[in-house]
């Protein structure tokens, strides 16, 4: 926590916002304004923004389906990686969610996800890694051009940049992603980064806000969808 | 602290674009101008950027805007000994590409005159400011494979020459036309010249100098370039360290004028993987790696879309710095020019068929 405190407080005094007053918590930033900001990072994560990037400038197509599967640690919160990944579907889909179907058995879940636009997204969740195993993702956006992916071809488990082989069987791995952060580890840096976007500008800061209740809700509607066996229009959950 | 004043000067570098959004972002700098060396590049720069005022010639910038106080030059490399002259007697810091020169006399008539004058000159070797290679040299330094028995490296990308034509004339990308053999037509200027960052990385991490080098020229891959496309290079540095370098330019283009997507033929436009072999075992690397990868426009080709890496946000925090609080940058002439001997000795080592001792 200390490292990101420092990361945040080196981004503010180098592009000029040092005079804010904030309290950079785990998973929320407190603002001098008393507001309270749920921490978005994997909005600030580089590889997203550039798949976005990617379907917004022409690249790609017009999008079918969102793969998206998610494989954690078996502490981590279940919840959260379902609204991680179903703000992703829909920030990836242009679009909101409009339907969930949802099956789950103990600590894994595999929802469909319909947008408004007709785009269809798969999310599957699991929190089944041993807790110090390197986590498993990947976003697969399948358009009318092609195919845009956060993992290589070929790959079943995410690349690092550096390997090192020692006396063990597995590698040491490592993955440094931004020279300005350098020393945070990648979800360290999204944190960071999301927190200084917010600290930049109030208007982002209520759209998270906002954007919090709408994705408490519909992982609330995923568990609800899971638990009666129903597929469920988010509209008549409001 | 005051905004440093910078320009760019030329635009005819390919890494003259990196800079665009830097420029713009940095707090610390306050971009002021640019000059052009043509009416292409004026109107390629034209329709990138706005709002920063395009000269025809940097003469022309300099009057100007007096005030500038330091300039990217990013000219060819035959270009940089006559505007490295010209800043320094004007005190203009210098920003120089990755080739001052390759003629060892000019080298060191760049460094009198940047010397006499005081003026900051940083070589853009900008892998030293990638997060990666910071962590593989942290790992060497900490000896994480204890002594440090071999080192591989490739840099190879695409050939840059259609966009930029100088990188393909002998004269302008090595200073002078010299055959790379007897008998053979093509000439020293191509792909080494493009490819210094490994000759430098491992000066570094073996904290050695070149021994012996030892290079070998291969088949162009693009027949009608008129300088190489692909060498491999092997040799021992004066700890005893051996090594394999490949800059070749084998990642295959489309010869387009301007860069943007669909250049790649290859879906990786740029590699910069390094290899070390220690007494406790191996550290492998991929420097630009992993990023996001698709099949979409404008080729449908399978691409890799580079994702992290921002190297010119850390070099450019570093010149300023070096300016503002009168350091010496890294990556400094002195510095550069044992790298640059070692990459002439390559085109000996090519042109006499024998191993050149360094």
């Amino acid at each position: 926590m200390d490292k990101c405190k420092k990361g945040l407080e080196y981004l503010a005094n180098k592009y000029d916002i040092s005079d804010r007053k904030y309290t950079l918590c785990k998973n929320t930033i407190k603002l001098e304004d008393g507001k309270e900001v749920m921490l978005f990072p994997w909005r600030s994560e580089r590889r997203f923004t550039e798949l976005k990037n990617l379907i917004t400038n022409g690249t790609m197509g017009d999008i079918s389906v969102i793969r998206i599967c998610n494989i954690n640690h078996v502490d981590s919160n279940f919840n959260s990686l379902i609204y991680r990944e179903l703000d992703l579907c829909e920030i990836f889909g242009g679009s909101e969610i409009i339907s969930i179907f949802a099956v789950m058995n103990d600590n894994t879940a595999n929802i469909i996800a319909k947008l408004k636009n007709d785009i269809v997204c798969t999310v599957e969740i699991a929190t089944t890694l041993s807790k110090g195993a390197d986590l498993i993702d990947k976003h697969e956006i399948i358009t009318t051009r092609g195919i845009c992916c956060d993992r290589v071809v070929d790959t079943q488990v995410p690349q690092k940049s550096i390997y090192v082989f020692k006396n063990n069987k597995t590698p040491e791995t490592y993955l440094d992603t931004d020279f300005e952060l350098y020393g945070l580890d990648p979800n360290e840096v999204a944190n960071v980064r999301c927190a200084f976007e917010i600290l930049k500008s109030e208007k982002y800061a209520d759209e998270l806000i906002t954007r919090d209740k709408v994705l408490n809700k519909l992982v609330e509607i995923t568990v609800k969808s899971a638990r009666t066996s129903k597929n469920i229009l988010v509209e008549e959950e409001k | 602290m005051e905004p440093l004043k910078i320009a760019i000067m030329s635009l005819t570098h390919g890494h003259t674009r990196k800079y665009y959004q830097v420029l713009k972002e940095n707090s610390k700098l306050n971009w002021v101008a640019v000059s052009a060396s043509s009416k292409e590049v004026k109107d390629i720069f034209l329709k990138s950027v706005e709002g920063i005022p395009c000269y025809d010639t940097e003469m022309e910038m300099l009057s100007a805007h007096p005030e500038i106080e330091a300039v990217v030059l990013a000219s060819e490399n035959s270009e940089h000994l006559r505007q490295m002259k010209l800043c320094a007697e004007r005190g203009i810091h210098i920003l120089s590409m990755k080739i001052p020169s390759f003629d060892m006399e000019e080298y060191d008539e760049i460094i009198e005159a940047t010397e006499k004058a005081g003026i900051v000159c940083q070589v853009e070797l900008e892998l030293h400011y990638n997060p990666v290679v910071n962590r593989l040299k942290e790992l060497n330094k900490n000896g994480e494979i204890g002594k440090l028995l071999s080192f591989q490296a490739t840099n190879i990308t695409l050939s840059p020459v259609w966009a930029f034509p100088w990188q393909g004339v002998p004269e302008l990308s090595y200073g002078k036309k010299i055959p790379l053999r007897v008998g053979d037509d093509r000439s020293r200027g191509g792909a080494l010249c493009d490819h210094p960052h490994i000759f430098d990385l491992i000066r570094e991490m073996t904290n050695s100098e070149f021994d012996t080098i030892f290079a070998s020229v291969a088949p162009n891959i693009r027949p009608d370039l008129k300088v190489e496309d692909m060498l491999t290079v092997v040799g021992k540095m004066k700890n005893g360290v051996i090594f394999s370098l490949d800059p070749s330019w084998s990642k295959m283009e489309e010869r387009l004028k301007v860069p943007g997507p669909g250049w790649e033929v290859f879906p990786k436009r740029m590699e910069v993987n390094i290899t070390l072999n220690g007494e406790k075992g191996v550290i492998m690397t991929d420097c630009f790696g992993p990023n996001v990868y698709h099949n979409g426009a404008p080729n449908d080709r399978y691409t890799v879309q580079y994702t992290y890496f921002d190297e010119w946000v850390g070099l450019i925090d570093e010149f300023v710095d070096c300016i503002r609080n009168k350091k010496t940058p890294k990556i400094n002439l002195r510095w550069n020019k044992k790298t640059i001997e070692a990459m002439n000795a390559c085109y000996e080592s090519i042109y006499t068929g024998s191993v050149v001792e360094l």
